[in-house]
């Protein structure tokens, strides 16, 4: 491996940054890579328990003086710090769990505990080298804002914290950040777009049509911020996609030939309702009907804006749940709206808000199986396996109703007409 | 016959006759492997239910959550971990957890690369022998 001075100083200064960058070089050998990328920021996913040994590795490097050389975001915890007991992981673990969120905020990354980074002030520029982890982050952040990094996985992203450094390969690469296959959208009613329930069902559909090859989408009008979050979340959950364009939205399709590089596509896969109806009934795994009772309902994966905490506000009103309501969001967002007595008017209704962690990740549903009615296509994927519970996947309007009534609630829609 | 060594791993001494288990459809460590016991957790795999620890583990199709390094690091730690991974191409979330866990001290898996086909040859079950060169001899 090529390595600059400043590199193979760290490598021979012992300590943390030492075995980080071990660790790097390593890997960027597995990858193929010939050389290191200097990097801006990181977003780090190791923060979350998965066991001992996570702990112990950081607790190493925090033994070893190892310090966060760039600006770094941390993602969700299996802990809600803010909020003591909501989750029920057994002492042993919660305690380990705990330390090892403590000692990534030791190495110096700031305690943001959100898998919506880029909606908690961390937005670097289009162009930029990073290294993020977390798979909806990852796409948000190569697509919507353009900046550049791979999937960086456990221990990969914080070994890049402290070193500054990445393996210059894959999406680093301008070339490899070129759509290669067309998804034409035009065959869908423009109306089918208006509707925020569009975004997961369409990512779904493209993590398993096109796998990790970049795609580019024409057709779809657009999207806000919001809508693209929850499209690159289906698709990262559904495919592994970690960049895709929107064709006149993302920084890096301004036009269609802009997108694929003056090249012609290499395939152009055709989009229809059927195709949507289909990706729709397959973020399902529970066969409910309307009047059905459920048991849960969880929204906020990713974790919630504070627009859309403002629209579940809105939309329930002066209701109360009767079945839990979980509301996944970051301490940002509890932050930015606590002037407006959003957070605390949603509490009154019944609504559990969760901070610093998710539903699906560590457990905090209630105590055995059920049905869980959810809008967002990464708990509809990850829900079944992580918590034992059955998924019905639905609007955020038919959620909240369902919330309300205690039974499903399914509102006509162009999917149900196909 | 001779495997590329993608990660050589920290292993005690050579794998011997370790049984071999050829796992027939794709593979995700996070979701698909308890990281507490090393049984394999899919229901939907014809495998639910066997144990990886201690095999020659050879994986065809791996898909890839980036936390499948966080469940073999910890099957590392808790001497659960296949005495070997073979894969189709290198991967770099499974080397992560054998890179991070020879930085810890732990006994770690080789990881080493053989071509789908040719995983083929070897069948289930079979006892498999492989140096730390990548030398690769099985029984039946």
């Amino acid at each position: 491996m090529d390595l600059d001075s400043y590199e193979r100083g760290l490598l021979e200064g012992g300590g943390g940054a030492a075995l980080a960058m071990r660790v790097l070089v390593e890997s960027a050998r597995v990858l193929g890579a010939k050389r290191l990328v200097p990097i801006r920021s990181a977003h780090i996913d190791s923060c979350l328990y998965h066991g001992d040994s996570g702990t112990l590795f950081a607790e190493r490097l925090v033994e070893l003086g190892a310090r966060v050389a760039v600006p770094t975001t941390l993602n969700v915890g299996a802990l809600d710090l803010l909020h003591a007991g909501l989750t029920r992981l057994e002492p042993a673990a919660s305690s380990m769990a705990h330390r090892l969120m403590m000692s990534y905020l030791a190495m110096g990354a700031r305690p943001t505990w959100t898998c919506a980074p880029y909606q908690a002030g961390h937005r670097p520029r289009a162009g930029e080298d990073v290294a993020w982890g977390e798979s909806n982050a990852v796409a948000f952040c190569n697509s919507v804002l353009g900046a550049r990094t791979n999937r960086y996985g456990d221990f990969l992203d914080i070994c890049a914290a402290i070193t500054a450094r990445a393996p210059l390969t894959g999406l680093h690469l301008p070339e490899n950040r070129l759509a290669r296959i067309l998804i034409d959208a035009s065959a869908v009613p423009k109306s089918f777009w208006r509707d925020d329930i569009a975004y997961p069902i369409l990512g779904a559909w493209l993590g398993r049509a096109v796998g990790q090859q970049v795609a580019a989408i024409e057709g779809i009008g657009h999207p806000t911020e919001d809508q693209l979050k929850a499209l690159g979340a289906a698709a990262a959950s559904s495919g592994s996609v970690g960049l895709f364009h929107v064709i006149g939205v993302t920084p890096e399709a301004p036009s269609r030939s802009i997108a694929f590089g003056n090249l012609p596509p290499k395939k152009i896969i055709p989009l229809n309702l059927g195709a949507l109806a289909a990706s729709r009934a397959g973020l399902s795994t529970a066969s409910r009907s309307a009047g059905e009772p459920i048991d849960a309902v969880a929204i906020g994966s990713p974790h919630l804006s504070s627009d859309e905490l403002r629209t579940l506000d809105r939309l329930l009103g002066a209701r109360r749940c009767s079945k839990p309501l979980y509301a996944c969001t970051g301490r940002h967002a509890l932050e930015a709206l606590r002037p407006e007595g959003v957070i605390e008017r949603l509490r009154n209704r019944g609504v559990t808000v969760v901070v610093d962690t998710c539903v699906v990740v560590t457990p905090v549903l209630p105590e055995g199986a059920g049905v869980l009615v959810t809008n967002s296509g990464k708990f509809a994927h990850y829900a079944p396996q992580n918590t034992g519970y059955d998924v019905v996947f639905a609007s955020l309007i038919e959620c909240i109703e369902s919330a309300v009534r205690g039974t499903l609630h399914l509102e006509p829609d162009a999917l149900h007409e196909t | 016959m001779r495997l590329e060594v993608i990660v050589p791993g920290r292993p005690d001494e050579d794998i011997e006759r370790a049984p071999a288990l050829v796992l027939t459809g794709p593979i995700s460590f996070w979701g698909g492997v308890s990281p507490v016991s090393g049984v394999l957790t899919d229901p939907r795999s014809r495998d639910h239910h066997r144990s990886i620890s201690g095999t020659a583990l050879f994986i065809r199709e791996l898909r890839g959550s980036s936390s499948g390094s966080s469940v073999l690091l910890e099957l590392i730690y808790r001497g659960l971990a296949p005495a070997a991974i073979v894969l189709d191409s290198p991967d770099a979330i499974l080397a992560l957890g054998v890179i991070v866990g020879c930085e810890m001290g732990w006994k770690s898996p080789p990881i080493l690369r053989l071509a789908a086909a040719e995983q083929e040859l070897i069948s289930d079950g079979a006892r498999v022998s492989i140096s730390r060169e990548g030398q690769l001899t099985f029984e039946l």
